[in-house]
């Protein structure tokens, strides 16, 4: 919202710098996004009089002007123009001067005569006709007769006003307008708001007498003011009002549609005029448009109105599409003699569906979609036909058409000074509370303690005491509140939960081992599915799509965070770095049926990957992560689409055989269609499963005082018995005595039979209450080879 | 005869130790003499065949040259091992300026350790974590946080929609609302999270981490709201960190608030990061609506509240000087590392 300060300064007297004025907004509840100097466009121009125009001696085309500027002497200037005459009053950069183009003028010679600025054209200034009369003028601009030589030429174009760059929050929608903004102001400097300046004399006669009204959608359009204005002069508005338009950003046009505007800024009601002979059939029909209906607006395209369309129209065809834009054929022409004003509400969510489904907006459909009150149709039309009063642009006719089937009944709002210190927590005096809401327009009475606060029509955003809470404080000051912790608060005790716990477990010990936590999109492309090879019916493809994603890449929430993790590989193997090892714990998607009907699963996957490593260094990450987490969890080839047939493993837990994850190394096809030209290692487990199987505790255990015993032993095996079996059939076989088992070599080669691999055990025995003897330890390892042959047919080498 | 005899041992026994270089040598030249059958060993047996009378003096002298011999082995020990250890030492002397750390340590994300600082001093003032769904019916992101149907942040243009009641959440309010409807007051918790919004710029990511917190109790007031997010702020940022309420608005809140922090970089005096300000903002808050806690469930006579939320990137690029929001998803290892 643009508020030029002269305007606002009409509504409140207020004594302020622009600085002091934009901080106390700012505490109210008003950022302002900019102080806008509107005459730092142009800068070091003045009025000048031309004293005497020669010849310049070396150029036919050029004259040398002497002007006066309002300095002790007169100034030289060459100019090309021949427009100008001795006596003319014109503006003239001085040296340093910019124009708005960015241009700085500077003194410097032409033709070998010294020229201290330049003479300015009014599009040099950025005028238009519009603007300034004279402006289109081809050559120098000619000033108006009276202009003050020597002045700043902003000042003779109305320029020279400063204009603050409101936000307003969305609950706001009646600070929309200077005179919304000058009730803020009132109540924050303690100055009296002046009220609107509505007042005028009809001449006679009955808008009834030559216009109906049918409001047939009334659910759309709650309320439809209109009024009539006949021997209307269309003409140029005066220059204070251009002037003001054009602060706040509007183009001045004509009279008719200037006030229009006006009313829009100044009272937030946007506004629109009818040539009554256009209206045919002698009457205004609010309703829904048909279907396919269609209009011409003033852009000059024809639009296809629905039904769900709302459309003022005459006896016949649309006229306007509500709220968003005229029709081409029923604006004000220079031969209109009777306007009929619009002053209406429309419903919100109606005009901004209209306005996208038609992708057309107008300043009144960005109004209407801020939404406005109930209050400012009457104060909109009766300012507008004052404004046509004051300035006789044409005679009021009297009577005015008017629905408005239910007026909202006033909201009273009862409380007292002890309500709004619970909520506060600070203490207003009662005087304070009574004097801030009367300042801010909402009459309120206090009898016996108990205040009463009517809450005006344009304050919707007022329903209850909280809001009233607010009015206050903001007015009165937060800095006034003193800080306290929960003085009456019961006492609660924080705790991380399980979750959590394990959680930082996870990324803590990921981190220790050297891995990078990163960061993705939730979204990632449809077309990850192919890019790892997934089959056509994978589960992992049955994803959740956005209806308005930012771009086919972003359109699918993830199933898993492999693809993601592949493509941040990639990128840092593009970046030539060495080496990285990341992991990402975040959220996957999982529908239970497609499309939505009910909110998928979202179980939290772990995600492993790292390049510059090998297998098993990379699995022992892994490992060890469910040994830190006292998960009791195997490893066992598994197919997965986009990883190496021969070096991928799911992970399962032992006891419940449920399925953790998997890690592997990437297929060399899928890895390289990522862009990766290296071996590459990834790892999703479900952290969910992890968080649930984890023994967040284990009890102290006492180790033994006894001699612990170790036992090599060389083993023949057939290639393809898994060492995780090996170790199953040792470890079961070797009872309690037995405490450790690892392998700790794997060998095939040229003393190895084909099809066989030597197996090099390292067991380990010891017992919690006595030195162990040579025959026991015999026993288990006897014990230990007979099981292997048994169940494994592994022998002794 | 014997006294001979034992001169001619000492002389070649001290002989012998003078002359061996390692401590494996001298060992031989003990065995040699003092060992089991050693030159020495053999005089002690044959005192035994000493004539009676001078048995005494034979022995005496025996003892003593023992005596001295045993010193002189222990001696030839002792410099010998320390000339050992010396060279020992010398062989191993290595250049300790070499170094085989790589600097390829890991690292958590820095939005993780944000949030997890953010967290933890909300835990010490006695907050739970929560946990919601992003994937959200509009009724718990919207409706239930008084955001009616017809309201402008509802647009296609401001939220990811998956279907016409399901969406990505936007805040991490929408959990707010699913904590109201489970727990029964006092209730402290806050809730971090990932929220969605389409916007993409220096500034703003699609993807994007809240952390939201809510206490509901009797009593609470604007004040509590106050003094709670001063105590954040001074243990975030420093101690001298003031904080400063302005008025603003959101449907879920009234009275509503933005909350201003004093500019870590400048301390308030005016810089590049608070645009000359001195003030940054940081949190949007406020006192729960009445309405919204009514619509959970809560009896707002007798129950009130506060609530919460601030943006982690923005915490995050405020706290490291991170100049463009994209950087904290770039992801490649030199960033990541950084963070410690």
């Amino acid at each position: 919202m643009l508020v030029p300060v002269k305007w606002l300064k009409e509504y409140v007297d207020f004594d302020l710098t622009v600085t002091e004025l934009a901080d106390k907004l700012v505490a109210c509840g008003f950022e302002i996004e900019e102080i806008i100097d509107l005459s730092s466009k142009i800068q070091g121009v003045v009025v000048g009089q031309i004293l005497s125009l020669e010849k310049h001696p070396d150029a036919d085309k050029l004259q040398i002007c002497s002007i006066d500027v309002g300095k002790d002497q007169p100034v030289a200037i060459v100019t090309g123009a021949t427009n100008v005459k001795v006596g003319d009053k014109v503006p003239v950069a001085l040296d340093g001067a910019v124009l708005p183009s960015g241009k700085t003028i500077r003194t410097g010679a032409l033709r070998g005569v010294t020229s201290y600025g330049m003479l300015c054209s009014g599009e040099e200034l950025g005028l238009t006709e519009a603007d300034y009369r004279g402006a289109s003028v081809y050559g120098i601009l000619i000033l108006r007769e009276d202009a003050e030589v020597g002045k700043d030429i902003n000042i003779e174009l109305g320029n020279d006003d400063i204009v603050l760059d409101v936000a307003i929050t969305a609950n706001r929608t009646d600070a929309n307008s200077i005179v919304g903004i000058a009730c803020e102001v009132a109540a924050v400097t303690g100055k009296p708001f002046k009220g609107v300046d509505v007042g005028y004399q009809t001449s006679g006669g009955n808008i009834a007498d030559s216009l109906k009204l049918e409001n047939l959608a009334p659910d759309l359009c709650p309320r439809y003011l209109a009024a009539m204005v006949k021997d209307v002069v269309i003409t140029e508005s005066p220059a204070w009002m251009k002037n003001r338009l054009r602060a706040v950003g509007l183009r001045p046009i004509n009279n008719i549609v200037d006030v229009t505007n006006y009313v829009l800024t100044e009272i937030g009601q946007p506004m629109h005029a009818f040539d009554l002979s256009t209206i045919k059939g002698g009457k205004i029909v609010v309703r829904r448009a048909a279907e396919n209906e269609p209009i011409v607006a003033l852009d000059g395209k024809q639009y296809l109105l629905q039904p769900n369309q709302l459309a003022i129209c005459n006896a016949e065809e649309p006229m306007a599409v509500a709220g968003v834009m005229g029709g081409q054929n029923y604006s004000i022409f220079d031969t209109t003699d009777t306007i009929v004003f619009e002053s209406a509400r429309f419903q919100r969510n109606n005009i901004r569906r209209t306005s996208r489904a038609l992708n057309l907006r107008s300043d009144s459909s960005a109004r209407y979609e801020k939404g406005i009150d109930y209050q400012s149709q009457r104060t909109g039309i009766d300012r507008a036909l004052t404004l046509i009063a004051q300035n006789g642009w044409g005679k009021i006719v009297g009577g005015e058409l008017d629905s408005f089937p239910n007026p909202p009944k006033p909201n009273i709002i009862g409380f007292t000074a002890d309500d709004l210190e619970r909520i506060l927590g600070v203490r207003v005096p009662e005087g304070e509370i009574l004097k801030i809401l009367n300042a801010l327009q909402i009459a309120t009475t206090l009898k016996d303690g108990a205040f009463e606060s009517i809450v005006p029509g344009n304050r919707e955003d007022i329903v209850g005491v909280n809001d009233i809470a607010e009015e206050v404080i903001r007015i009165y000051g937060y800095d006034r509140i003193e800080s306290t912790l929960m003085r009456y608060g019961k006492m609660v005790v924080g705790e991380r939960s399980k979750t959590q716990r394990v959680t930082d477990k996870v990324k803590n010990l990921l981190v220790g081992k050297g891995f990078c936590e990163t960061v993705t999109y939730s979204f990632i492309s449809p077309k990850a599915f192919d890019l790892l090879g997934l089959a056509a019916e994978h589960p992992l493809r049955t994803a959740v799509r956005l209806d308005n994603p930012l771009g086919e890449d972003f359109s699918v929430m993830r199933t898993t965070l492999i693809h993601s993790m592949l493509k941040t590989l990639s990128v840092n193997m593009l970046r030539s770095n060495k080496s990285a090892a990341l992991f990402e714990v975040a959220k996957t998607y999982a529908p239970k049926a497609l499309p939505l009907t009910e909110l998928p699963d979202e179980p939290y996957k772990l995600c492993l990957g790292a390049y510059a490593t090998d297998f098993y260094a990379f699995k022992g990450v892994a490992e060890e992560l469910l040994d830190v987490l006292r998960i009791d969890a195997g490893f066992r080839p598994v197919k997965v689409d986009f990883l190496h047939p021969g070096r991928s493993a799911e992970i399962y837990e032992r006891n419940y055989g449920v399925v953790l994850g998997y890690l592997g190394e990437v297929d060399s096809d899928v890895a390289d269609r990522y862009g990766m030209d290296k071996k590459v290692y990834v790892a999703e487990l479900n952290l969910d499963l992890l968080i649930e199987r984890a023994c967040d505790f284990d009890s102290f255990r006492v180790i033994s005082r006894y001699q612990s015993v170790d036992r090599d032993l060389a083993l023949i095996a057939k290639t393809d018995v898994a060492a995780d079996r090996i170790l199953s059939v040792i470890r079961a076989a070797g009872g309690e005595l037995l405490t450790e088992s690892s392998i700790f070599d794997v060998y095939c080669g040229d003393q190895i039979e084909k099809g066989y691999k030597s197996v090099a055990v390292k067991l380990t025995l010891q017992s919690a209450d006595h030195t162990l003897k040579d025959a026991e330890v015999n026993a288990v390892v006897d014990k230990v080879l007979v099981e292997l042959g048994l169940k494994l047919n592994v022998t002794l080498r | 005869m014997l006294n001979q005899r034992i001169d001619s041992v000492k002389a070649r026994c001290l002989e012998a130790v003078s002359a061996a270089i390692d401590s494996r040598q001298l060992n031989d030249v003990k065995v040699r003499f003092l060992g089991k059958n050693g030159e020495f060993t053999a005089l002690l047996k044959s005192l035994k065949d000493v004539p009676p009378a001078e048995k005494p003096a034979a022995g005496k002298l025996l003892n003593e040259v023992r005596v001295m011999l045993e010193g002189a082995f222990a001696d030839a020990e002792t410099s010998l091992r320390l000339a050992e250890k010396a060279a020992r030492v010398e062989r191993e002397t290595l250049d300790v300026t070499l170094s085989r750390y790589d600097g390829k340590q890991g690292a958590l994300h820095p939005l993780t350790l944000v949030k997890n600082e953010i967290v933890d001093i909300f835990l010490g003032m006695g907050y739970s974590v929560v946990d919601g769904p992003e994937v959200e019916y509009a009724y718990y992101n919207f409706e239930a946080l008084n955001i009616p149907e017809d309201h402008p942040a509802r647009d296609v243009i401001d939220t990811f929609y998956i279907t016409d009641k399901i969406l990505l959440r936007t805040q991490t309010s929408a959990a707010q609302v699913h904590t109201m409807e489970t727990l029964k007051p006092p209730i402290r918790v806050i809730s971090p999270g990932k929220v969605y919004r389409p916007d993409d710029d220096a500034t703003h990511s699609p993807m994007f981490q809240q952390i939201e917190g809510l206490v509901i109790d009797e009593h609470i007031t604007l004040a509590d709201l106050k003094g709670t997010l001063d105590e954040f702020a001074k243990r975030f940022f420093s101690s001298d960190t003031k904080t400063r309420l302005r008025p603003s608005h959101f449907p879920f809140t009234e009275p509503s608030v933005e909350v201003d922090l004093s500019c870590p970089m400048c301390h308030g005096e005016g810089c590049r990061l608070c645009k000359g300000t001195g003030w940054l903002e940081l949190l949007g808050a406020g006192i729960v609506n009445p309405a919204v806690l009514e619509m959970s469930g809560i009896d707002s006579k007798k129950y009130s509240g506060f609530a919460f939320g601030m943006g982690v990137e923005r915490a995050t690029m405020v706290k490291y000087g991170i100049p463009d929001m994209r950087l904290l998803f770039d992801n490649d290892v030199r960033y990541l590392r950084q963070f410690r």
